[in-house]
Order: structure tokens, then C-alpha cells, then sequence
């Protein structure tokens, strides 16, 4: 029976609910542990989220004062402890649970079973280094397993097409977190192996908590690399972070990055490379040449020997000719060289003959091809050879003044 | 399935040119040729070296992703997803 005198509001109803709850010694100090779902950081700095378990659930709230002394960041399916007290929300009419404190939970079970396991492969022999691989210097195709979105994928895949476009990627997408990634993981090893599409293969994902890089600590993940007859370098999370399959790798990354760097060699050393082989080959042919030259011009200065000076004197035009031939080859390798090089290595240009000699400086040669030095090595109307970054020019010299 | 192939050949060329251009420079410095035999490996490695410097300028990075098929067979198809991503 409803009377005038026994109306409630219901604010008064939610206060007096409120009342009883922070009242109650037990709610107003409590330890919870459950999973972090709903999570969401406002702008305010407050934390919003709800713990569950698996048949449960309660709405919670972190204030911002509370948040800021947190060592992590809390995140979706974090298991955590919390201590805080349970109390209204008049506005909504909802009990949730104010958070004060609130630590990681479950980290020590992932420790010792990671621990475990390492111990455990480590007296099999997994991680012996001669079962390691060498990697290939220069490969075709590299296959790589990893999520197809994100900055891991992104990260290597800039690397590669900036250091050796040379070789191709193919990429198997797969988990990298959650209760299917290991499985994942797994299936795109074996699935390499037995189509032999690559020849080497990166696994990893970018950075994450333990939980985000777990597959990589599965004992299923850790057999596949190492069961893989193709080489495989493991690049999980950041540097700090090992996982038994970087253990069990062929190679460890520190980063996906740091993997893509590491898988193949850089275009601009291997030109470089070029081009000194270039410069020790004509160094070599050259120094040889100017030996014969020399071996010649004795006979041909011995008397005696003066009845076969016209066969020497063909040898000599032979060997005239070559050094000619050899110089231009040289030139021709070297200008091509240096457009290549200007463009990657501009700076080293000052230390070239050519970039001297583009930028204005140009080289005199004298008929029988020597290198004019000082004017004292040449008279009045003689001819000489000068030649530019780009060509050359005949002259006569009209008149020599000493400085 | 054919240029599959072609393309395999180009790449171990690659490195088939790097290894004879090494062999061809050792010989040279080694020093104990006749001066024809040297004029030819010297060519040999002019032209060796032309080669791998062409081939790494020349070079077109594939970039694929397997995707399941009706049958739940792997195909490759040409990865687009970096694009989005930029």
C-alpha cells in the first residue's frame, strides 16, 4: 500500500544502497584478481575497464591520481591483482570497484614456464651451435612470417627494397598473438619447408607484452624452427625481448628491422666493392705493361742487340696500343662508376681523379701518353692531349710561361 | 611458370658473376700469366663486373603474399598491403 509518507527518490534509494556499501568493512578494502577487458584510458587520465573471470564480471574504474603510479600499461586480457573498494555510482545505480592499486598477475607462472622449457631444449641440444645454418649471401626469396599489418612487416619490407631489391619477399601471413598463433606460426614453417619456395625466412612481430609474444616461448613453435631445413632468423618484440625461438633460430634478431638488415647485403657496399676490384685490376694490368716496357727498352738501347730492334719496335707499338686500350676500358668503367656514385656516395667524390675532373680540373698528356706534370715537361708547339670529365681535346702549346 | 624459371636463372647468374669475378681477380693479382692470358682476364672482369652492376640496378623486388585458395591451397598474389599502410 502506497503512502505519502514512505516515497523514496531515487537518488535517496541509490544513496542509501552507497551508504551501506562504504559502510561495510569488507567492500571498502578488498583484493581482486581477474582479466582486464573494456579497457579504456580518457583523456581525463581515468582508466575505465572491467575484470572478469570466467563466469563473472564487474565494472571498474582507476582514477587518475591511481594511474599514474602504474609501472605498466594495462591492456585487454592483462591478468591482474587490484586492491580498491567496492561502492555506487549514484548517477547510474551501478556497484563497480574503485581501483587504488594494481599489479600484473600470472607473470611468475610465464617465467618458470619459460624457464622450463629453455632448460628442457637447451639438454636436448636445440640450441647447439652447430645445428646453426649459414644464412645465404645473396638470396632469391625470402619468406617471411609475420602479421601482414603493422610495423613489423612495414619495417622489413622498407629495408629490403632500400638495401638489395635483388632479392624477392614472400610473405605467409599469420597470428602473432592470441590462443591460434603458435599453430599459425607453425604451419608457415612447415609449409616453406615443404614447398621450397624460399631460401631463408624471418619470424617475428613487432614489440608487445610477454603475453603478446607468447607463441614465440610454445614448445610447437620452438621444434618447427628447429625441425626447418631452411634457415630462419627469429626477430621478436624489442631488443630486450628473448623468446626460445630466438634461441632455437639460425640467427637472432634483436628487431624486425634489425632481421631485414641482416638477411641481405647492402647495394651500395656491394658497388662499392665493384669498383675497387675495377681499380685494383687496372692497377695490376698496368704495373705488368709498364714492366714489359721497360724490359724492351733495354734491349732496344743494347747495340748488340740493334739487328732485332724492328721486331721490338712492333712489340713496342703493341704494348703502346694496349695501354691505350686498357686506359679508355679503365675511363669508360670508371665515369659510368662515378654518375652511380655521385648519386649514392657524393661525398666521396672529392677524393676521386673524376670528380676532380668534373668539377673543372682537367689532365694534360703529352703524345707519347704521359701525364704533363709541370710545363717544364713540354716545349713550345707541341702537341698535347687534354682530357676532361667528359672528352677530350688536342692542343698545341703556343707559348710556356713559368710561374 | 616459365618466367618463374627465367627469373631463377637471372638470379644464380648473379652470383655465378660474383664468384668468376672474384676467380678472375685473384688469377690477376696472383701474377703468374702470360701477358695475353692476362689481357683476357682482364676483359673477362670488365665485363663481369658490368654485368653484376647491371643486374643490381636492374633488379625488381617481388613482393608477394599467399593467400588460401578454393581448395585451401596457397597461392601468391601481389602483396598491396604496404600501400595501404603508407
Amino acid at each position: 500500500m502506497i503512502t505519502e509518507n514512505n516515497i523514496l527518490t531515487v537518488t535517496e534509494l541509490n544513496l542509501y544502497i552507497k551508504d551501506i556499501f562504504e559502510n561495510n568493512p569488507f567492500l571498502s578494502s578488498i583484493t581482486l584478481k581477474g582479466e582486464i577487458s573494456n579497457f579504456k584510458h580518457h583523456s581525463t587520465g581515468h582508466m575505465y575497464m572491467s575484470l572478469k573471470d570466467e563466469t563473472g564480471v564487474i565494472r571498474a574504474v582507476m582514477f587518475k591520481y591511481a594511474a599514474s603510479s602504474l609501472d605498466f600499461k594495462p591492456e585487454n586480457g592483462m591478468k591482474v591483482i587490484i586492491k580498491g573498494k567496492v561502492s555506487v555510482y549514484e548517477r547510474d545505480g551501478q556497484y563497480q570497484i574503485y581501483i587504488e592499486r594494481m599489479k600484473r598477475d600470472g607473470l611468475g607462472e610465464k617465467h618458470i614456464a619459460f624457464e622450463k622449457l629453455k632448460a628442457k631444449l637447451n639438454a636436448e641440444g636445440l640450441f647447439d651451435a652447430r645445428y646453426k645454418k649459414p644464412l645465404p649471401k645473396y638470396p632469391k626469396k625470402i619468406g617471411i612470417v609475420t602479421a601482414p599489418t603493422g610495423a613489423a612487416i612495414r619495417d622489413i619490407l622498407n629495408i629490403l627494397s632500400r638495401r638489395f631489391k635483388y632479392s624477392d619477399v614472400l610473405l605467409y601471413p599469420v597470428l602473432v598473438q592470441g590462443q591460434n598463433a603458435a599453430e599459425s606460426i607453425v604451419q608457415a614453417i612447415e609449409f616453406f619447408n615443404r614447398e621450397k619456395y624460399v631460401d631463408v625466412m624471418i619470424i617475428g612481430r613487432g614489440g608487445g607484452s610477454i603475453e603478446d609474444l607468447w607463441a614465440f616461448n610454445e614448445e610447437i613453435v620452438a621444434r618447427a624452427v628447429f625441425a626447418s631445413e631452411i634457415p630462419v632468423i627469429s626477430a621478436v618484440g624489442h631488443e630486450i625481448d628473448f623468446t626460445i625461438s630466438d634461441f632455437v633460430a639460425d640467427l637472432r634478431a634483436p628487431t624486425p628491422s634489425a632481421a631485414a638488415e641482416l638477411v641481405v647485403p647492402d647495394k651500395r657496399e656491394l658497388l662499392d666493392k665493384f669498383n675497387n676490384v675495377l681499380l685494383r685490376m687496372n692497377t695490376c694490368v698496368k704495373r705488368v705493361i709498364e714492366n714489359k716496357r721497360m724490359t724492351l727498352k733495354y734491349f732496344e738501347d743494347n747495340s748488340a742487340l740493334k739487328n732485332i730492334s724492328l721486331k721490338i719496335n712492333e712489340k713496342r707499338m703493341y704494348l703502346d696500343s694496349l695501354i691505350t686500350s686498357i686506359e679508355n676500358s679503365g675511363a669508360n668503367i670508371l665515369s659510368e662508376k662515378k654518375r652511380r656514385l655521385s648519386v649514392a656516395v657524393s661525398k666521396l667524390d672529392g677524393l676521386s681523379p673524376l670528380g676532380t675532373l668534373s668539377r673543372g680540373f682537367s689532365l694534360s698528356f703529352k703524345e707519347d701518353g704521359n701525364l704533363v706534370k709541370s710545363v717544364s715537361d713540354i716545349k713550345e708547339n707541341e702537341k698535347i692531349d687534354i682530357r676532361f670529365s667528359d672528352g677530350s681535346v688536342s692542343a698545341i702549346t703556343e707559348k710556356i710561361s713559368k710561374f | 611458370m616459365k618466367g618463374k624459371n627465367q627469373m631463377a636463372e637471372n638470379k644464380d647468374a648473379f652470383e655465378k658473376n660474383l664468384k668468376e669475378l672474384e676467380e678472375v681477380v685473384n688469377a690477376l693479382e696472383g701474377g703468374d700469366v702470360t701477358l695475353d692470358e692476362m689481357l683476357s682476364l682482364f676483359e673477362k672482369g670488365i665485363t663481369l663486373t658490368k654485368n653484376c652492376t647491371n643486374q643490381l640496378d636492374k633488379a625488381e623486388q617481388k613482393i608477394n603474399i599467399l593467400v588460401k585458395g578454393e581448395n585451401d591451397e596457397m597461392i601468391e598474389k601481389e602483396f598491396e598491403g604496404l600501400k595501404e599502410q603508407i
